[in-house]
């Protein structure tokens, strides 16, 4: 009898590297470019070298760049560092306040003990369709700070991202996540299905809506698991902008979250029950962000 | 900066320094069980997903199955076997899992008291859906849970009398 979960294996050799500095991990990064890993939280790496899914020769460890280990509001903007650790962002008064949906994400995310090692930003580089934080980040509009030793560059999250695993970071390093935070009163909203809250999702998705007048003046809709990569649900916002808000409005925009997305059946969940879910999810997120954005 | 691939290192783990050579494919599991013979500290999915390696570092509760262990140097580790007196006297925390039958084959406890310290030493009056949050990570066959719940109920109410 074997037990596939069980990991009976030991990891494949490989040389750490532990810079002090952002400018040594860089120097890293550029000196030794191919088989390299950044490790992190290490919650996601450590299983898949395990597994041998991965067998890198070198493996930068960045833990002990504790300047990356911030969340701060700077004017409009709400800045995360790449370290800041998932329990850190769920104990964050100013998250709970300006991203209520990231709140909402960290307190589902994993067990105590992944929260207090996992960090946002190998959440974001691990590049899972299902990563918790992500609909949460892209219904911001959220952008990632990305430096290698030529420079930086700042690109939307939604950019990010280019298949199952898969990303634009070459010998990058994901420094910062940066969320627009706007004036006026916005609402949003965040929830998981999956067996239980350790559990990888079944599907998530995050909604934020802003209203005047008793219209969505804007309307955002990103869902997981639900396609190769994180993703927008654009046919369902478009649906939704400058319209009265009611529940015929938003039960007709969240039929229309299939064209949107495209599931596959796995070992979690169905393609059939996750287009199903999908579509009352997104009901009920917006009617959620509704709520609270009228409070 | 080097790049290596084992190291001569200091850990503390329980208050005692452990000079110990380790590999950097060494997970802290593997380095507390095989190197420093401590066995209290479980191997059981070695995936991060079922709690019963649970240890303290730097007072907060995490898998060390997912830990490499060269990066603990410098920190401070608990385990299981730092818990009991000198003399043999139980903590409060293993007192009450004994005292409720919170305790059956036994393979997960060194785990749920392990995650039960790190949320009684910031919360000493936690409600039930605290506990039940707390002991979330960690997988028990045997028990249900409830006398779990009652026990970490229990030991809290012992630490707030003391």
């Amino acid at each position: 009898m074997s037990y596939p979960h069980v990991i009976t294996k030991t990891i494949k050799e490989f040389k750490l590297i532990s810079p002090t500095t952002i400018e040594e991990a860089l120097y890293a990064l550029n000196e030794y470019k191919t088989d390299t890993r950044i490790i992190a939280g290490g919650t996601d790496l450590v299983p898949l070298m395990k597994h041998r899914a991965v067998t890198p020769k070198y493996v930068v460890s960045i833990e002990k760049l504790k300047e990356l280990d911030y969340v701060r509001l700077v004017g409009d903007q709400l800045r995360i560092g790449a370290l800041t650790k998932i329990n850190t962002i769920k104990n964050s008064d100013v998250i709970m306040k300006n991203c209520y949906s990231l709140y909402e994400a960290s307190l589902v995310f994993a067990t105590p003990q992944i929260r207090n090692v996992a960090t946002i930003g190998g959440n974001i580089c691990r590049s899972s369709p299902s990563a918790d934080t992500v609909p949460s980040l892209l219904v911001f509009n959220a952008q990632v700070k990305l430096v290698n030793q030529k420079g930086e560059r700042i690109i939307p999250l939604e950019q990010f991202f280019t298949g199952p695993g898969l990303n634009v970071a070459d010998s990058d390093l994901l420094t910062e996540i940066i969320i627009p935070i706007e004036k006026g009163e916005y609402g949003t909203a965040f929830h998981k299905i999956s067996r239980n809250t350790s559990d990888l999702a079944k599907v998530n998705c995050a909604v934020k809506v802003s209203i005047s007048h008793e219209k969505f003046s804007d309307v955002k809709v990103a869902l997981g698991a639900v396609s190769d990569r994180p993703i927008r649900a654009k046919n369902v916002e478009k649906l939704l902008i400058d319209k009265k808000i009611n529940a015929e409005n938003i039960e007709k925009a969240s039929e229309m979250v299939i064209n949107d997305i495209n599931p596959i059946t796995d070992v979690r969940s169905t393609e059939i029950y996750r287009k199903e879910i999908s579509k009352v999810l997104v009901k009920r997120m917006l009617n959620l962000a509704v709520e609270r954005a009228q409070k | 900066m080097e790049a290596v691939s084992s190291k001569i290192v200091n850990i503390l783990v329980n208050g005692n320094n452990y000079e110990v050579t380790v590999a950097s494919n060494d997970t802290l599991l593997t380095v507390l069980r095989d190197k420093l013979g401590l066995t209290g500290t479980k191997f059981g999915c070695g995936n991060g997903e079922c709690g019963a390696c649970t240890v303290l570092i730097d007072g907060e509760a995490v898998n060390s199955c997912l830990v490499l262990a060269l990066n603990c140097e410098g920190k401070e580790i608990q385990t299981i076997e730092g818990l009991a007196s000198s003399n043999g006297d139980l903590h409060p925390i293993q007192q009450a899992f004994v005292d409720n039958f919170a305790i059956q084959c036994g393979f997960c406890t060194p785990g749920i008291i392990m995650s039960t310290k790190s949320l009684l030493e910031k919360n000493q009056n936690p409600t039930e859906y605290e506990i039940r949050e707390a002991v979330n990570g960690n997988i028990c066959r045997c028990t249900g849970y409830e006398n779990i719940v009652k026990a970490v109920s229990a030991a809290a109410e012992t630490l707030r009398g003391k």
